[in-house]
């Protein structure tokens, strides 16, 4: 593609142009004339000659190009404008590289704009209506190496040789998976949409407990405040998407767009239809790699992390779940890409059962509003993990010796005609363990295994879901995932560094999340007692403890 | 710091294809620097193989298998391919080309050459060249796949690399085509680069990059222009069929 860099002259402004026509009779029109420093082939070159306000140096080196003729636009002024309204209309608070803008005009069906988009993309840039940026700078000095797309420093960039624009040019790794960002792709970021339509919005009914109700109304006066984050510690199987409604809600009647972001896919997929049925009327988008609602319109928007990164300023809620999950906990990257896809003064709520011990301190000396709900939807208390100790664990799994709590576990299992949630640190670990349980008498079980890397995943997870599986032995990705109503969570190997407090407190909130189902239990089997094993039976108990304080607990503890 | 005693043990570093942490000595084979998960995916062809184009074969008694039995033999070309283009193979080389991650090329290009060395041990080959995209492809695509490759092996096996064909005519998309428009397509569809003097280029020992074998025609056609003027030992590698 090639691009322009001019001066509009007796200014000191500097310009770069992908259809330099259009800024001739742009300009002219406000009685001012250009002159052209130079063209290039890579949008990289020509942004970072603006940037570093090189034109003293090209001007005294090189005379400005002359072009030796304009080619006419084919379009009328006027009808330009107008093709330029319709467009940004479309386009408005998206951040999209030059191969992302084309699937979308191909999505929506726009086919005879490849000879106006050029044209129209210009416009809007003079208009301010758009900012153009090059995929990845990185013809300055090093550690300002950077993919404006999703804003990763070099650590992600790579230089190779472009046959592109014919440069040696960079590419970003860490955004790969939605396109390739590179120094001569053009990236576009469209202003948000300034205008908001109030209007009725029509929710289905909800009951929300009194724990919840109190914790809505936090929500909601927060949404008042000057304050920008909020979060909110709800343990597991709190019922956090029913207190999500009422701020949606609001949110929604004041004509302003909302973004849900969740770590995993699996979770868009559950959440988009229960958002849907609750407000049958809004457009409500699932966004994720490969999604069929991608380049839709959407007033709530469910999406994985990444997918944010296509967005600029257009949302005024983001709720953000599981915010100490991978991928998003420490990511300085997806971080920076939710913070722009934010409008200005917008709003955002973080939603975890696991807070970082720097944000329960953070919200204790009140930099951070928070709020905490401690009781579960049906009042139950959450399950306390037993604590087991078993010489040569992984041994006596690998030479299918008996374990004998391992086999009481499954017994119990069985006789509350329970499903089995295994847990296990390493993928070896899944096919060693079926073994052993097959060998040690079960094999009459319904079971499988499942990792990240198999093909076959979603099969499995959904035959477990549909109890047509007793036992399923899992690495960690179902940590936060599954939830089935008569769940016996069984962590083996709980000593193992991989299973941090966090981890264990979410593998155990898998237990109990029906209010018809008291029998689950929770057991960790490790050779070792661990910190992490300690401290996550330690923030159970005190949940408990501060729910039943605050009167939340209605049902006797059935655990023990 | 690195401590002394870490050169004695494996180190752990991330496998090749996933980044799932795996010990590997330094100097191990691809083989064994790629996770237990991305192996079994993984479906390498080895064993009794075709002589002619490396397909994998069960009975040891044929030295070509149906396909090759049938083609003229003076025009043929020996082939050899590392893995069968299925599962992880072509998750891959999907990752590599069309979503454009270069970086895959290291170790595919380093597990090419392994099997190279392992087929092809006593021939004395002079260069490296590979099947060239034509320039608008080129140019949209951003690099070509199968340059990348040669240049990797190219540096494993210390040959240098040279860009020996040029692709005249742009073959669309070859899946939407019939077999009989596909072979049409491709028909002259390379021509020698003049940049090189023919008499040199006779004499050499050339071997032949490609990313995926699927009919082996696009490699034959590649064959043609320098058997034309007198290239008599052309081998071709692929990394998937
Ligand atoms: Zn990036
Ligand atoms: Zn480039
Ligand atoms: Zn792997
Ligand atoms: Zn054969």
């Amino acid at each position: 593609m090639e691009m322009f860099v001019y001066q509009v002259i007796e200014s000191n402004q500097l310009y770069l142009s992908l259809c330099i026509e259009v800024d001739r009779v742009y300009w002219r029109k406000r009685g001012a004339d250009i002159a052209i420093l130079f063209s290039t082939s890579s949008i990289g070159e020509a942004y970072s000659w603006i940037q570093n306000r090189k034109d003293q140096y090209i001007m005294n080196g090189k005379k400005p190009v002359a072009l030796s003729k304009y080619h006419q636009l084919f379009l009328s002024w006027s009808s330009l404008e107008q093709e330029a309204e319709k467009l940004f209309n479309l386009l408005q608070g998206r951040a999209l590289l030059w191969s992302e803008l084309i699937s979308f005009l191909h999505k929506k069906n726009i086919i005879n704009i490849k000879l106006t988009l050029l044209p129209i993309l210009q416009l809007l840039y003079l208009e301010n209506r758009m900012e153009i940026k090059p995929g990845v700078t990185c013809n300055d000095v090093i550690y300002r190496w950077t993919c404006h797309r999703c804003m990763s420093d070099r650590k992600y960039l790579r230089m190779t040789d472009c046959a592109t624009c014919g440069k040696q040019c960079s590419m970003c790794e860490q955004c790969i998976w939605l396109g390739r960002s590179r120094t001569c792709t053009p990236f576009f970021l469209f202003a948000p949409s300034s205008i908001k339509k109030e209007k009725l919005i029509s929710v289905k009914p909800l009951s929300l407990t009194a724990a919840q109700q109190k914790v809505c109304e936090q929500i909601l006066s927060f949404t008042q405040s000057e304050e920008k984050q909020f979060l909110l510690w709800a343990v597991t199987g709190a019922g956090k998407t029913e207190m999500m409604v009422p701020v949606i809600a609001q949110i929604r009647s004041e004509g302003k767009k909302i973004c849900w972001v969740t770590p995993r896919k699996d979770v868009v997929h559950e959440l988009q239809p229960r958002i849907k049925r609750i407000f049958p009327q809004e457009r409500v988008l699932a966004l994720y790699g490969g999604s069929s609602d991608l380049w839709m319109e959407g007033d709530i928007v469910i999406a994985t992390a990444h997918q944010l990164w296509r967005y600029f300023q257009a949302f005024d809620l983001i709720i953000v779940d599981e915010v100490d999950a991978f991928p998003l906990y420490q990511n300085i990257a997806l971080e920076k890409g939710i913070e722009r896809a934010l409008s200005t003064g917008g709003k955002m709520i973080l939603l975890t059962a696991t807070p970082p011990r720097q944000w329960l301190e953070w919200s204790r000396s009140g930099k951070l509003p928070s709020a905490t709900l401690s009781a579960r939807y049906h009042g139950h208390p959450l399950p306390v993990p037993k604590l087991i100790q078993e010489r040569r664990l992984w041994d006596k799994i690998e030479n299918r010796k008996p374990i004998t709590p391992f086999n009481h576990f499954i017994k119990q299992v069985i006789t509350y005609q329970g499903q089995a949630l295994i847990f296990v640190p390493e993928i070896r670990r899944v096919k060693q363990v079926l073994e052993w349980i097959r060998e040690n008498g079960h094999g009459h079980l319904a079971m499988a295994g499942v990792y990240s890397q198999m093909s076959n995943r979603e099969e499995v997870i959904r035959r477990f879901r549909n109890v047509e599986l007793d036992c399923l032995v899992t690495t960690t990705i179902l940590e936060r995932g599954v939830t089935v109503p008569k769940c016996f969570v069984m962590v083996l190997g709980a000593d193992n560094l991989l299973f941090d407090q966090a981890a264990l407190i979410q593998m155990a909130g898998r237990v109990g999340r029906s209010s018809t189902y008291p029998y689950g239990e929770v057991w960790f089997l490790a050779t070792e007692r661990t910190e992490g094993q300690l401290q996550a039976k330690k923030q159970i108990t005190y949940l408990n403890r501060l729910a039943k304080k605050e009167g939340f607990i209605r049902k006797e503890a059935y655990y023990q | 710091m690195r401590r002394w005693w870490s050169t004695l043990f494996p180190l752990s570093k991330p496998c090749w294809f996933c980044s799932t942490p795996i010990r590997s000595l330094p100097f191990a084979c691809i083989w064994k620097q790629i996770c237990f998960t991305c192996q079994e995916h993984f479906m390498r062809i080895n064993g009794s193989v075709c002589q002619k184009c490396g397909r994998p074969m069960v009975e040891e008694e044929n030295p070509a298998c149906l396909d090759c039995s049938q083609i003229d033999s003076s025009t043929f070309t020996p082939n050899r391919s590392v893995v069968l283009y299925q599962g992880q193979a072509k998750k891959i080389i999907q990752i590599f080309k069309y979503r454009g991650q270069e970086r895959l090329a290291v170790p595919l290009g380093r597990w090419m050459a392994e099997v190279c060395f392992q087929y092809y041990r006593s021939v004395p080959f002079s260069l490296i060249t590979y099947v060239p995209l034509h320039e608008n492809r080129l140019k949209q695509r951003g690099f070509n796949q199968a340059e990348l490759l040669a240049q990797v092996m190219g540096r494993q096996l210390r040959l240098p690399v040279q860009k020996l064909l040029i692709r005249r005519r742009e073959t669309s998309s070859q899946s939407q085509r019939s077999r009989k428009e596909r072979l049409q397509a491709l028909q002259h569809a390379f021509i020698l680069n003049e940049e090189f003097d023919s008499t040199w280029l006779s004499r050499q020992c050339v071997l032949l990059v490609d990313d995926v074998y699927t009919t082996g025609s696009t490699l034959r056609e590649c064959v043609k222009p320098l058997s034309e003027i007198g290239v008599k030992q052309v081998y071709t590698i692929t990394f998937a069929r």
